[in-house]
């Protein structure tokens, strides 16, 4: 104890910012530095000599006599960390909070007795890092339950859409598939012998069951757009085609409506270009339709401009009423008609899908109005040249009459509704091709080895199997050249599709049935070539000579220069000998029939032309 | 191997006897039941240790260090991964701190944690050698277990003990591991220490 009246050692151990006193084996208290007087306001003078039980009670606890006892000992340190022990030494800060302190017991030697050890402790101030901490988990936990919130937020968004896309999905499976017994039907009976009184009833259910496939398009494609669905497909195409189509098109509404429709296009030329050619359709579509729908009298523009580097800007322009200022802001959200909008009627949403489907191709389109002098919408895009130097065939606007002679299809038709299965099976068998039917994927399977049809239109939702594994059997067990498989999905989703070609599909058509759709699908896949309406009267004098890929054919040597031989002696004797000859070679059977459209046709130049074209083994 | 399966028996016993000390000061401090068992011990050379365990010196953990010295010297940790570390410190002061990392009072409590432990397990150790050691104040480091090791000390032949440490409280199971690393020259004397305990 008298060490620690040494003044020096009682000034440096004061200066020291911890806490510092010194307890004897018997709890008695030998040492209380300057700073301990100041945190506790308990004076040296008080306590120093006095048992720690009277002025820190809870020190006598087992606790700590038990821990104390080993350095008393002589033995390792003792460390009480600030959380656990609070209350070691009662403290306040000026603001009434407790001090915190991290607290190290210290063996030291007893200055008289070398054997004896006393218990030096040593209090560091912790409070300040402690109070910040504290602080800073509260930000850290609300932060995290912000985050919590969050994601919760997220997962449950994310779960409403998917659940959004499987209803649309379902609802575009649910709607399009009655609407494919509606409008098949009606274009079945198109063709038939119809008074001019039914034609017209025909013509009325056609055109408002495409009027209601159009409005439930227009819901599924601003969902899809909803739900980021919606993906441009770009492809080359004639850009001065789709204006005079769409000229076409729109003359007899404006026309109608005793309008003038003033078209300034970029010439009749061909302009090749790549883009989205049906969504820029679509939009244009929507845009003349507005004009024609909101335009009571003067005329409606249709402008288009090359204005350099390869961007177009198309115009139209009306002398409607124009958009009151107020609803201008609106104009391009879903929903938001104006009243001349609801008055007129439609789902409000064609401003809207226009807008975005102009968006997804990078372009502009915005509008100009002056209210009750018309309105000016412009669309500004950018479609670099076509990719190919020449562009698709535009498809056929005649209608086809029959599978043209000489050309033999069976066709598989699979779906498990009834009425699917003979809208599909009229429409092949009116243009003269075979039809079997399937009401599952099963049956479908069985039927393909049993009959080996040259196209199988598969349904992809069927019970037992469905056309999906169907399809995988089909195309395990033949080449795909022997069996072609065409998925019918009522699916609008692009994805869909998508997945049905890779898993091996080799087209999908869409319900409700597109005539043309089939026909072409048919015409792709197995290279056949179908009569048209206006061919007939053709046909009559000169039959029509398909065409067949003649560098397919090889034939042997010998029977190749006498067809040559037989041609240019004009024999369609010796020619019918050779044919029979022919038919017995791989392949043959189709490039005879070839052939004898040519006799038919008195037409031994066209024959040479094509033997001319034909390899020889 | 460094020792018989008798001298390995031998420690074994001492340390679990230390372990039992130190599990009674922890429930005493947590106003629960701890219970500390001591499954098993290895004691390995550093090379040796590095040749089949790479944990050592890739995987980052949790470590309350004390050095101490004597009749031999070296550096003692009670090594957690820093997941349990941060659980046992929860269930020690009966609180859920919430943050991901190891802050200074959870370090703190930690340290009161591993200073407890390693006191008695030393103390187990000096009964065993039958001398005092010196020991200064335990601290928390956070880093790979190698760091532990004094550089000086970090030769091949640093004798190394591990002793596989099993934290029951409050019905859920901790592991740890309490490493010794014992400076040059002190294997002999460890060996002899354990032999005559034995005999």
């Amino acid at each position: 104890m008298t060490k620690y009246k040494d003044n020096q050692n009682l000034s440096l151990l004061d200066a020291i910012p911890e806490g510092i006193f010194v307890l004897d084996k018997e709890l008695t208290v030998l040492f209380w530095n300057g700073i301990l007087e100041d945190w506790t306001k308990i004076s040296r003078k008080e306590i120093v000599g006095k048992h720690v039980k009277e002025f820190l009670p809870h020190l006598i606890k087992p606790l700590y006599t038990n821990s104390l006892q080993q350095v008393f000992n002589g033995g390792a340190p003792i460390f009480f960390s600030s959380h656990l022990h609070k209350n070691l030494i009662p403290s306040y800060l000026p603001n009434g909070n407790r001090r915190i302190f991290q607290t190290v017991v210290t063996a030291i030697k007893n200055s008289n007795a070398t054997d004896k050890f006393n218990a030096l402790f040593t209090l560091q101030d912790v409070t300040d890092p402690t109070e910040r901490l504290r602080e800073y988990r509260v930000i850290y936990d609300k932060a995290k339950k912000a985050e919590e919130t969050i994601k919760v937020s997220k997962l449950e968004a994310e779960a409403a859409n998917r659940a959004k896309s499987e209803f649309l999905a379902n609802m575009s499976h649910e709607i399009r598939t009655p609407m494919n017994a509606i409008l098949g039907y009606a274009q079945i009976l198109k063709r038939k012998g119809l008074s001019s009184e039914e034609k017209q009833y025909v013509e009325n259910i056609l055109s408002s069951g495409d009027h209601l496939l159009t409005l439930i398009n227009d819901i599924l494609d601003i969902s899809k757009i909803e739900a980021g669905r919606m993906e441009a497909n770009f492809e080359d195409f004639d850009l001065s085609e789709m204006i005079q189509s769409l000229e076409i098109m729109f003359r007899s509404k404006f026309d109608f409506k005793s309008l003038d429709f003033v078209v300034n296009d970029l010439g009749k030329n061909p302009i090749l270009v790549n883009g989205d050619n049906t969504k820029i359709k679509q939009v244009l579509i929507n845009l003349l339709s507005n004009a024609a729908k909101f335009t009571d009298s003067g005329e409606v523009q249709f402008n288009v401009y090359a204005t350099g580097n390869n961007n177009y800007q198309f115009e139209v322009v009306d002398t409607g009423k124009g958009i009151p200022e107020e609803a201008q802001q609106s104009i391009f959200d879903p929903f938001k008609q104006e009243r001349e909008g609801v008055v007129k009627g439609g789902t409000g949403l064609g401003l809207a899908i226009a807008k975005r489907q102009v968006e997804l191709m990078d372009g502009k389109l915005e509008l100009i109005s002056t209210y009750e002098k018309g309105a000016k919408f412009s669309l500004t895009l950018e479609l670099p040249p076509a990719l190919e130097s020449c562009v698709a065939q535009s498809k056929s606007s005649r209608e086809i009459k029959h599978l043209s002679h000489g050309y033999h299809v069976k066709a598989l038709v699979t779906d498990d509704i009834k009425m699917n299965r003979e809208v599909l099976t009229n429409i092949l068998k009116e243009v003269g091709i075979e039809v079997i039917t399937a009401e599952n994927g099963q049956e479908a399977v069985n039927l393909v080895r049993e009959f080996l049809p040259d196209i199988v239109f598969m349904d992809i939702r069927m019970p037992v199997m469905n056309g999906l594994d169907a399809m995988k059997i089909i195309k395990n067990e033949y080449s795909n050249k022997l069996v072609k498989v065409v998925a019918i999905t009522a699916s609008v989703l692009d994805n869909h599709r998508n997945l049905v070609i890779e898993l091996g599909a080799d087209d999908f058509i869409s319900k409700p049935f597109k005539l043309d759709d089939i026909f072409n699908c048919i015409k792709n896949l197995l290279l056949v070539e179908f009569d048209y309406q206006e061919d007939i009267s053709k046909d009559q004098t000169k039959p029509k000579i398909s065409k067949i890929d003649s560098s397919d054919i090889q034939f042997s040597k010998t029977l190749h220069s006498d067809l040559i031989e037989a041609a240019k002696l004009h024999s369609l004797t010796q020619l019918e000998k050779l044919l029979l000859e022919l038919e017995k070679e791989n392949n043959g059977e189709v490039y005879a029939t070839h052939i004898k459209s040519f006799m038919s046709n008195y037409d031994m130049e066209g024959l040479l032309k094509f033997l001319g074209e034909t390899q020889v083994k | 191997m460094i020792l018989t399966p008798d001298q390995e028996d031998a420690i074994k016993e001492f340390i679990n006897i230390g372990a039992g000390h130190a599990a009674g000061a922890l429930s005493e401090l947590t106003e629960s039941h701890v219970k500390l068992s001591i499954p098993a011990i290895k004691v390995v050379k550093l090379a040796d240790l590095e040749k089949e365990d790479d944990s050592f010196t890739k995987e980052i953990s949790s470590s309350v260090r004390i050095n101490f010295k004597g009749f031999t010297d070296g550096t003692a940790a009670l090594v957690f991964p820093p997941a349990s570390a941060l659980k046992l410190v929860s269930l020690v002061s009966d609180e859920e701190f919430g943050t991901p990392d190891m802050d200074s009072v959870q370090a703190g409590i930690l340290t009161e944690i591993g200073n407890i432990i390693l006191n008695h397990i030393l103390g187990a150790i000096g009964n065993i050698f039958q001398q005092h050691l010196e020991y200064n104040v335990a601290n928390y480091v956070e880093g790979e277990i190698i760091k532990l090791i004094e550089p000086d000390d970090s030769t091949p032949d640093l004798v190394i003990m591990i002793i596989d440490t099993q934290f029951n409280l409050k019905d859920l199971e901790i592991t740890g591991d309490v490493v010794i690393f014992f400076k040059l020259g002190s294997l002999t004397k460890f060996v002899e220490a354990v032999e005559n305990v034995l005999s």
